[in-house]
């Protein structure tokens, strides 16, 4: 999305993965020979996973930049992690994000012999973690309905009823970790609507990124202002940067 | 008198032989006013003249195919006073950038040209950007997505293997470009603010657009707008449309070109340019800012 322009008016400042970035793109472009856009499978090769970079700036007048890194990992990763709290304690990456996205894929919503099992892997993931205690409290947890152009694009009782499957869903994660999760959110997204172009590419990525530009864990915050008034620190660390690492399945 | 040393920075094919071509012509000249002239010769000066005589015969100026700096040198003075100017340019080949974002090394020979830089010269061609296209929208121009909706939504496509893959060189323009923004900015000789002035190659084929310079890049590399935007505080740029051959060397453009005066072939645009022919212009501001 940065390639074709800032978004909710945050400018891209910088990227040290850029390769990383590109490989994951190809899939969905033209050079690939694909007819089809798709993504690259991450594989599982242990609990370490690897990371993207992005540096970015809040407005073409806001002073200093802010660091993401994103985690890049595999669903089988998080396979381990939701069978067992000693293999999701191994993910040690997840004590340090800011933001923490759990993606439901909507697509799913309408197989009927996979939609109940997705929810149920996210809900024991969500447990798992913090059961075992890799969720900082004051982090940000985002369930993302992702792929909602097959949402918007169904028609009459199959689009109703997978909207109240939605809501129904929602209320039941509050439900079971609204009281264990400060910061429990819910967002769609529609990365590539393929299926409803009206949503436009990218389709609700913009307020994620407004979120995580914006909203900070507490003790990450702390630590951006000792490390912005300190001396002899290197010069991006000197501009109110903050490292946003973000997890997704 | 210490020399100015600017490096000329820019993927293969983006015209940085042919502007030090027409420039090696423009400071010798009398017809164009330009605001630098030529003072005197300063060592071997076979390569330019050379590429000189390719650019004057309307031949393609051959490329800098070579994995090693040609390093060229020019005393200049300001044509209005006697100020005297030492220019070097290390004519770097567009080959040992693409292996910079390939190959993740500089060469020893670039670290060194970095690391007495002034300033330097970034050259974008319009005829030669990769603007990969996302599959969608091709789709989306083929009237397929119409088709598309009419599906039922729980239908689940499996995409084909990709036929091609993934190859590093294939990148879009404007992700090398960055690229080689930050490997120079990450130096360690890198000494901020550096002046960049931002050429756009070919301008004679972009000028029908009415665009400036600047909101072309803006509109076309959208990325690299944002990232020396948002890097303000490391590059100080200025943005220049160049036509250093002033049309195609084919069809009628040819006859209109031998028509004119060699250096009134030179067409230049951007800010505070005074003179259209002047292609000294982006060499002055960077000396002067």
């Amino acid at each position: 999305m940065f390639q074709a322009g800032p978004i909710e008016k945050k400018q891209f400042a910088g990227c040290d993965t850029f390769p990383a970035f590109e490989k994951k793109c190809h899939l969905g472009r033209t050079d690939s020979g694909n007819e089809e856009e798709d993504t690259g499978r991450n594989t599982y090769d242990g609990p370490h996973p690897e990371y993207l970079h992005l540096k970015l700036q809040n407005g073409p007048k806001a002073l200093g930049h802010i660091d993401f890194l994103f985690t890049d990992v595999s669903g089988e990763m998080f396979e381990h992690a939701r069978n067992s709290t000693d293999e999701c304690k191994k993910l040690t990456f997840l004590r340090r994000a800011s933001h923490i996205l759990v993606l439901l894929d909507c697509e799913k919503l309408f197989q009927p012999t996979k939609r109940w099992g997705m929810v149920k892997d996210a809900k024991s993931l969500i447990q798992s973690c913090l059961d075992s205690g890799m969720f900082e409290p004051d982090c940000f947890v985002t369930i993302v309905w992702a792929k909602c152009d097959f949402v918007e694009a169904a028609k009459g009782e199959q689009k109703t009823a997978a909207k109240a499957l939605i809501q129904q869903e929602e209320n039941e994660f509050k439900a079971r970790f609204g009281h264990r999760i400060k910061n429990l959110r819910f967002h769609q997204t529609a990365a590539r609507p393929n299926r409803c172009p009206n949503l436009r590419f990218g389709y609700g990525v913009g307020e994620l990124l407004a979120e995580w530009v914006t909203k900070f864990r507490e003790g990450r915050k702390a630590e951006n202002e000792l490390t912005s008034g300190s001396h002899g620190q290197r010069e991006e660390e000197q501009n109110d940067t903050s490292d946003q690492a973000t997890s997704n399945k | 008198m210490k020399p100015h040393n600017f490096l000329l920075i820019g993927l293969p094919a983006t015209g940085k032989t042919s502007f030090l071509a027409a420039l090696w012509n423009s400071i010798q000249q009398g017809k164009v006013n330009t605001a630098l002239e030529l003072k005197r010769l300063d060592g071997d000066s076979a390569y330019l003249n050379k590429i000189c005589d390719a650019w004057l015969g309307y031949e393609p100026v051959g490329r800098n195919q070579t994995d090693i700096e040609t390093f060229v040198s020019m005393w200049l003075k300001e044509r209005n006073g006697d100020h005297e100017i030492h220019l070097t340019f290390p004519d770097t080949s567009g080959e040992t950038f693409k292996q910079q974002w390939a190959s993740r090394h500089l060469t020893e020979s670039y670290q060194n040209c970095i690391k007495s830089a002034d300033g330097g010269i970034l050259f974008i061609h319009p005829k030669s950007l990769a603007q990969p296209l996302r599959i969608s929208q091709i789709a989306a121009l083929a009237g397929l997505v119409e088709q598309d909706e009419e599906e039922s939504a729980a239908e689940a496509k499996t995409p084909n293997p990709p036929t091609t893959p993934w190859d590093i060189e294939k990148a879009p323009t404007q992700v090398q470009t960055v690229e080689l923004l930050q490997f120079l900015a990450a130096n360690q000789y890198f000494r901020a603010p550096f002046k960049l002035a931002i050429v756009v190659s070919a301008w004679d084929e972009v000028v029908a657009s009415k665009l400036s310079p600047s909101v072309w890049v803006q509109q076309q590399l959208p990325l690299l707008a944002q990232y020396l935007s948002s890097q303000s505080d490391k590059f100080t740029v200025s943005y220049y449309g160049v036509s250093a051959q002033g049309g195609k060397y084919d069809g009628k453009d040819l006859d209109a070109l031998q028509a004119k005066h060699p250096a009134e072939r030179i067409q230049i645009v951007g800010e505070g340019v005074e003179n259209p022919h002047d292609i000294t212009e982006p060499l002055l501001w960077l000396m002067k800012h």
